[in-house]
C-alpha cells in the first residue's frame, strides 16, 4: 500500500513540487501519469525512501517512510521494494543468473541460487540463468530485470516507462507479465509513464475489479530550473 | 558472490584497462624491488666477505683501494709492504690474527693469492677435493675457478704476471692443483690460492740472477696486506692510529669502507629511486582515470545498486576493493618481475659472487612493495569511491 497526504519536495533553489494525494491499497496497480519533467521520477524517489520529502506524509507497505534514518531507508528499500529500471542496467560482466544476485549483494544478504532461479523461472526465462546480458533479446532482459526485482518478494514493484521503446504487441505483453507478476507476489504494483496504451491497457480487461487500478495525474510543471 | 568477488569481476568486465592499469603498477613496483634487491645483495655480498676481518693494513694509498684489492678482489692493490712491518704486527698484543695476502699474477684471469691456511679458515671452507698446500708451487682453487677453467687435481699451469689475464707468463716456474675447494658464495670461489712462498719464488726464479741477488731479494721480501683480526673489540679504537702514524702502512677498516661505498653508490640508487617513485606516480594516476571512468561508465549501475538497496558505503566499498585487487595483482606481478629483472642482471652480467650473491632472495625490506602498492592504488581509489558514495540518486534517475 501507498499513502501519501500534502506531499512536497523540493530541489534547491527550485519552488517545491506539491503531490496529489493518493490511498493505494496493497495488491492495487498504480499508474503514475504524465509528461517528461512533471516529477514521476521524484514521486519514484519518495516512495523508494531514496530521499526524504521536504513536507507532508507518506508511508509505503505500512512503513513511514519520514521516520526512517539513511541506512534504514536502505535497508528497508533492499527488502520492500522491487525496480524496474527504464535502462534496464544488467551489468555487462555478470551473468543474468549474477545479475540477480546483485539484489542479494546490494541487501547485504547471503547469495541464494534456489531463489534466483525460482525468480527467474517465474518469469519464464529460467534457462538463461547462465547468459551473459549481451546474449539477451530485449524482452529477454526486461523479463530478467524483472526477476531480478522480484527476487526479494518486494511489497512494491515500481515500474519506470516499462513501455518506452517496444512495440504494441510487445507492450501488451510486458505490461500482463508485469500485472500477473506483481498479482502474485502480492505487491502493489507502480508504473510510471507518459504512454496511453498502459492507461488503455488498465481501462481494458484488467480493470474488471473497481479500484483495481488508480491513476496518479501529474501536471506538466511551469517550473524554471535553476542552477545549484 | 561478495564484495571482493564482484569487484573482481568488475575489474575483468574491461580486461585491457585492467591489464594496463596493473603492468603500469607492476613497472614502478619491479623497479623498486629491484633496487632493494640489489642494494641487498651487494650489502650481503660485501658483509660476507668482511667475515671476521676487524682491519686491512697495506701501503700507503687509498683506504677503499685496500679494501677493494685486498678483501673484495675488484681493485689493484695500492703497493707492497714489507714481510718483516707485517710480521711486527703479531707482536702488537692488540692483534689475534695475521693473515698475510700476496697479489700480483693470475692465472685465465683468476687471481693467484699467496697466502697462509688461516685465509680460507677465515670463510670456513672446505676442500671438495684433494687438500690444502703444504709447500710452495701448491695451489687450491676456489669452486668457480675450478669449474669455468676445468682444472682438476694434479693438473699445471703457469701463472702470468698483473691482475687481470694476458700479462708476461712465468713459464719456468708451474703451479700444481693439490685441491679444490667447496663452493662457499663469496670471494675464495674465484681465487686461487697458494702459499705466499710460491709468489717470491716465482718472482725470484724470474728476476734473480745468481744466489748473492737471491739471498738480497729474500731480505727484502714483501707482501701486498695483511688482514687482521682484533683480539678485543677495543683495538678498533688504537691499533688503526698506531698503524697510520708509527709505521710505514696504513691501516683501513673494511666495514667502514664499504659503509662509505655503499652510501656511494647510494647516490646513484637515489636517481633510480626517484625514477621508480615516478612510475609509481604514473601507475596512481593510471589506476585513478581507470576507476574513475568505471564510475562515470557505471553510474546507472551504481544508481541501480542503490535502487536495489545498496547504502552508499557498500557502493564505495566496491570500488575500493577493484583498487585492492589492483594492489594486489600489481603487487604480485611487480615482485616477480624484479626477481626476474635480478636474475637477468646477474646472468649475463655473470656478477654472482662477484658484487652479488645472485639466487632468489626475499629479504624482508620487499615487503615494502606491497605495502607500496596497495598505497598507490587504494589511494587512487579514494576518490572514484568518495563520487560513488555521493552520487546523486535523484538527478541520475531523471538523466535518460
Amino acid at each position: 500500500m501507498i499513502k501519501t497526504s500534502a506531499l512536497q519536495f523540493a530541489y534547491p533553489g527550485a519552488a517545491p513540487l506539491h503531490f496529489p494525494d493518493v490511498d493505494v491499497p496493497q495488491g492495487v496497480t498504480l499508474l503514475l501519469r504524465g509528461p517528461s519533467g512533471s516529477g514521476k521520477s521524484t514521486w519514484l524517489a519518495l516512495v523508494a525512501a531514496l530521499v526524504p520529502p521536504t513536507a507532508g506524509s507518506l508511508e509505503v507497505a505500512g512503513q513511514n517512510l519520514t521516520a526512517l534514518g539513511r541506512v534504514q531507508a536502505d535497508a528497508w528499500r533492499a527488502r520492500t521494494l522491487g525496480f524496474l529500471p527504464q535502462k534496464l542496467h544488467m551489468s555487462v560482466a555478470l551473468t543474468v543468473a549474477q545479475n540477480l544476485g546483485l539484489a542479494f549483494w546490494a541487501a547485504g544478504v547471503a547469495q541464494d541460487r534456489r531463489r534466483v532461479d525460482a525468480a527467474l523461472a517465474a518469469v519464464g526465462v529460467a534457462e538463461l540463468a547462465d547468459r551473459l546480458p549481451e546474449q539477451l533479446s530485449g524482452g529477454q532482459a526486461q523479463r530478467v530485470a524483472l526477476a531480478r526485482a522480484v527476487l526479494m518478494q518486494p511489497r512494491v514493484i515500481a515500474a519506470d516507462e516499462p513501455t518506452a521503446s517496444l512495440d504494441d504487441d510487445a507492450a501488451r505483453e510486458g505490461l500482463q507479465l508485469l500485472h500477473s507478476t506483481a498479482q502474485r507476489y502480492g505487491a502493489t504494483l507502480v508504473i510510471a509513464t507518459h504512454d496511453a496504451r498502459v492507461g488503455d491497457f488498465f481501462a481494458g480487461p484488467f480493470a474488471v475489479v473497481p479500484g483495481n487500478v488508480q491513476t496518479l495525474r501529474l501536471p506538466r510543471l511551469e517550473r524554471l530550473e535553476v542552477a545549484a | 558472490m561478495n564484495t571482493l568477488g564482484l569487484a573482481w569481476r568488475y575489474l575483468w568486465s574491461r580486461p585491457l584497462s585492467a591489464v594496463l592499469n596493473v603492468l603500469l603498477l607492476a613497472l614502478g613496483l619491479a623497479s623498486i624491488t629491484f633496487l632493494l634487491l640489489v642494494a641487498n645483495q651487494v650489502e650481503r655480498a660485501f658483509n660476507r666477505d668482511l667475515a671476521g676481518i676487524d682491519v686491512v693494513v697495506g701501503a700507503k694509498g687509498s683506504p677503499m683501494q685496500l679494501i677493494l684489492s685486498g678483501v673484495l678482489h675488484l681493485d689493484v692493490p695500492p703497493g707492497n709492504v714489507p714481510l718483516s712491518a707485517v710480521n711486527a704486527l703479531k707482536n702488537n698484543p692488540l692483534v689475534a690474527e695475521v693473515i698475510p695476502i700476496s697479489l700480483g699474477d693470475n692465472f685465465q684471469g683468476y687471481r693467484i693469492v699467496g697466502t697462509s691456511l688461516a685465509y680460507p679458515q677465515l670463510y670456513a671452507a672446505t676442500l671438495a677435493q684433494g687438500r690444502m698446500w703444504d709447500a710452495p708451487m701448491q695451489v687450491v682453487l676456489g669452486a668457480t675457478v675450478a669449474r669455468t677453467l676445468g682444472l682438476g687435481l694434479g693438473q699445471t699451469f703457469a701463472g702470468s704476471h698483473g691482475l687481470a689475464g694476458g700479462g708476461h707468463a712465468h713459464g719456468d716456474s708451474a703451479y700444481t692443483v693439490v685441491g679444490v675447494l667447496a663452493p662457499v658464495g663469496g670471494v675464495l670461489d674465484r681465487l686461487i690460492l697458494t702459499d705466499t712462498a710460491s709468489v717470491w719464488k716465482v718472482h725470484e726464479d724470474y728476476t734473480a740472477e745468481d744466489a748473492q741477488d737471491r739471498a738480497a731479494m729474500e731480505e727484502e721480501r714483501e707482501v701486498t696486506m695483511a688482514l687482521v683480526r682484533y683480539r678485543t673489540p677495543l683495538a678498533a679504537i688504537s691499533f688503526p692510529r698506531w698503524v697510520n702514524t708509527s709505521t710505514e702502512m696504513q691501516a683501513a677498516a673494511p666495514a667502514l669502507e664499504v659503509t662509505r661505498l655503499l652510501h656511494m653508490l647510494g647516490l646513484g640508487t637515489d636517481v633510480l629511486r626517484a625514477f621508480a617513485g615516478l612510475l609509481l606516480l604514473t601507475a596512481g594516476l593510471g589506476v585513478f582515470i581507470a576507476l574513475w571512468s568505471a564510475v562515470r561508465e557505471r553510474r546507472g549501475d551504481l544508481v541501480l545498486l542503490r535502487m536495489l538497496g545498496a547504502p552508499p558505503t557498500r557502493i564505495a566499498s566496491l570500488l575500493l576493493a577493484e583498487a585492492l585487487w589492483l594492489g594486489i595483482l600489481a603487487s604480485v606481478s611487480g615482485l616477480l618481475l624484479g626477481q626476474l629483472f635480478m636474475a637477468a642482471l646477474v646472468y649475463f652480467l655473470g656478477l654472482d659472487s662477484v658484487l652479488l650473491t645472485g639466487g632468489l632472495q626475499w629479504p624482508a625490506e620487499l615487503a615494502v612493495v606491497p605495502a607500496l602498492a596497495l598505497a598507490v592504488s587504494l589511494t587512487a581509489a579514494l576518490l572514484p569511491a568518495w563520487g560513488a558514495y555521493r552520487s546523486d540518486v535523484l538527478q541520475l534517475l531523471q538523466t535518460r
